[in-house]
């Protein structure tokens, strides 16, 4: 996994908002182009 | 509610970066992680907000709180931005609560208004800190987290930022680490090089 990737990861995860169990991201493009860009 | 860090103990690679270390972190206080380069203030900050796992020791919550988790605003040590997206986009995004009229007016106490929706590759270091310290204080949170928000600014700006992040601080508690405490004389000093 890049840094950048990394870091993007751990910054949607700790702005999630915590009275949710379900969703534990925030929704970032550039992670979705990302994780994109490595499944080809 | 209380952040309980207790008796936390950290390594990388066999070298010991916090050893048995703690801290009550409580609403309406504000704490300053100081300490030279390595001695464990992002460790800390990372411990807080559950990207780390403590080698010993435990950090929790003590009181009684709504949520499992910390809701914290965060300005992590690398800007961590959306390069092609505009400040008031990087600040709206974090959070479906925020309405980005409200971002644009917080936005506009850091930063000249022809700044707020030009991508934020084009803004300078100064500038890209500004909204980093914007986009952690727009979403409502028990707790800000900061890790050397104030780093590239000039004095005047520090002092425009501190104003900012104390005012938007709320109940909660603040928590920044920072190599230079010159300006920031509002908060508990806590120096990890000790």
């Amino acid at each position: 996994m890049s840094n950048r990737l990394k870091e993007l990861l751990e910054m949607a995860s700790v702005y999630r908002m915590p009275k949710s169990r379900v969703i534990r991201y925030i929704y970032i493009p550039e992670i979705i182009s990302m994780l994109k860009g490595n499944r080809k | 509610m209380i952040i309980e860090v207790k008796d936390v103990s950290k390594a990388y690679d066999g070298k010991t970066v916090l050893k048995n270390f703690s801290l009550n972190i409580e609403d309406e206080h504000n704490y300053i992680i100081t300490g030279k380069e390595g001695s464990g203030k992002t460790t800390l900050l990372r411990l807080i907000l559950g990207l780390e796992k403590p080698d010993s020791g435990k950090v929790g919550l003590l009181g009684d709180y709504k949520y499992p988790y910390i809701n914290a605003g965060v300005v992590f040590q690398q800007d961590r931005l959306c390069e092609g997206f505009s400040a008031v986009d990087n600040c709206a995004m974090v959070s479906k609560k925020v309405f980005r009229e409200t971002v644009r007016e917080e936005l506009l106490k850091l930063l000249p208004s022809e700044k707020l929706d030009i991508p934020v590759s084009k803004l300078n270091k100064a500038e890209r800190r500004m909204v980093c310290i914007a986009r952690a204080c727009c979403i409502p949170s028990d707790v800000l987290i900061m890790d050397e928000p104030f780093d590239g600014l000039e004095s005047d700006d520090v002092k425009k930022a501190v104003s900012f992040v104390k005012d938007k601080r709320g109940s909660g508690s603040l928590v920044i680490a920072a190599k230079d405490t010159s300006q920031l004389d509002f908060g508990r000093i806590i120096d990890l090089s000790l």
